[in-house]
């Protein structure tokens, strides 16, 4: 095979060349490991200076908790050591008015999105999950891998945190 | 070709390609031992793949550091990642340093991560998230040939022709050390054979395509190839024990010839054999 086609192929299938690697997690996983799963749009991005290092901070709108609560995300916003003197490489980038599920740690991380940048689902068009890298988040349905919509994304999530809040 | 001249191309191809040179550096403070064998472990690992130019070598140049968890207090990293990159951009933008932590807790996928972390430095996209040890697999290894392969081109004139063929077909058959004047040994297997004068056809078409920009735009420039070139005849072997036969049937493809000036540009041009197609089948082997 033509060694330059590989190397295409494999930015297409892997999307970026940027590092961080992190341990692969299924949404069970992530769903076990988070302690806040919200859906929220980006309500806000900016740029804060906190101990002498700038994070970017993310605030959101928050619609509906599937784990945790606003009392134990009070701020509704969550920060990434990114900035664009001192990158951290492959942090999730997120939009202001972007539509997304979000698995959380409460504690500081570089990242606190779960599993580094796994833990984020963009919606598409109201109702097409993607991960952050664009690609369809597929699911379970009835035996055999389907692409995920809002409505068996947010079933699994149900059945993987025990039930509707 | 004259054996004189080819014995010459062959030093000139031996030498015409060069990569730059990957540096890292590990720090030493509060990391455990075994940790600067293991970056050196994953670097190897690369290195190792036939048939590249990579060229590798530690504790030169300080802009590539890995360190174990430097900075972790200050912030912390997130207990699912493996390594963590962090680059960082001077003052005046001139010139950038790369940190790459790591996460004590993941040790156990820290092999993995720490193979990617060195392919991705040498530019080989790969999956960031790990599951179980990671290897440089046939897929991965083709892709570092691709930036820091032989390519080819055995005469080092930037081009992969008819030449090259000639040279790979003086060589085929035979075994040695790659290092050892085996010129087309392109995978690093120790002959010459079938697998390289696939790897050759690979770049056969790419290094040719340049020639392209001579057509049609340039109203200066004619667009019908007037006269294709003829292949050159056989390479006389040798080795008389592995008489080569250069390949019978290719045509090189040639760029249009850029002639007579005056020749007004025909009036509907007919657009030239594409240079970037390779000659009819240099996949069929020269008969050894």
């Amino acid at each position: 095979m033509n060694p330059r086609v590989v190397t295409l192929a494999l930015i297409l299938i892997f999307g970026t060349t940027l590092a961080t690697t992190y341990a692969k997690l299924t949404l069970e996983q992530q769903v076990e490991k988070a302690d806040v799963i919200v859906r929220a749009s980006i309500k806000q991005k900016t740029q804060e200076t906190r101990a002498g290092k700038i994070w970017t901070v993310y605030t959101l709108n928050v619609a509906k908790f599937y784990k945790g609560s606003s009392e134990t995300f009070k701020d509704s916003s969550f920060a990434v050591f990114d900035s664009e003197k001192v990158k951290l490489e492959g942090a999730p980038k997120l939009s202001e008015n972007d539509d997304l599920f979000l698995m959380l740690y409460t504690k500081t991380y570089d990242s606190p999105i779960v599993g580094f940048r796994q833990g984020a689902y963009k919606v598409l068009e109201g109702d097409k999950i993607v991960n952050l890298d664009n690609k369809p988040v597929m699911i379970d349905t009835d035996g055999k891998p389907t692409e995920a919509t809002v409505e068996t994304f947010t079933k699994q999530l149900e059945t993987l945190t025990g039930g509707a809040k | 070709m004259k054996a004189t001249s080819l014995s010459v191309l062959i030093l000139l191809g031996s030498v015409a390609i060069a990569a730059p040179v990957t540096y890292w550096v590990v720090t030493s403070d509060g990391t455990p031992a075994e940790f600067a064998k293991q970056v050196d472990t994953a670097f190897n690992a690369w290195k190792a793949v036939p048939a590249t130019t990579l060229k590798l070598e530690k504790n030169k140049d300080s802009s590539l550091q890995f360190a174990w968890n430097v900075a972790a207090e200050d912030v912390p990293i997130n207990p699912d990642a493996i390594t963590r990159t962090i680059q960082t951009t001077s003052e005046d933008g001139k010139t950038t340093s790369t940190i790459v932590n790591v996460n004590p807790d993941q040790s156990e996928n820290l092999e993995g991560g720490l193979l990617v972390e060195a392919g991705l430095r040498l530019g080989v996209p790969l999956e960031p998230s790990i599951e179980g040890k990671r290897s440089v697999g046939e897929v991965e290894a083709t892709a570092l040939r691709s930036k820091f392969g032989q390519t080819g081109d055995l005469n080092g004139d930037q081009k992969v022709n008819l030449d090259d063929l000639e040279i790979l077909a003086s060589n085929y058959g035979k075994k040695g050390l790659p290092s050892v004047n085996l010129n087309g040994d392109f995978n690093g297997d120790g002959v010459v054979d079938d697998k390289d004068l696939e790897i050759m056809k690979t770049t056969y078409s790419f290094e040719i395509a340049p020639e392209k920009s001579l057509t049609p735009e340039s109203p200066t420039t004619p667009t019908t190839p007037t006269k294709p070139e003829t292949p050159t005849a056989p390479t006389t072997p040798t080795d008389p024990s592995t008489p080569p036969t250069a390949p019978t049937t290719p045509t090189e493809p040639v760029s249009p010839p850029v002639t007579d000036p005056v020749t007004p540009p025909p009036t509907d041009p007919t657009p030239p054999t594409d240079p970037g197609t390779p000659p009819t089948d240099p996949a069929t082997p020269p008969t050894p």
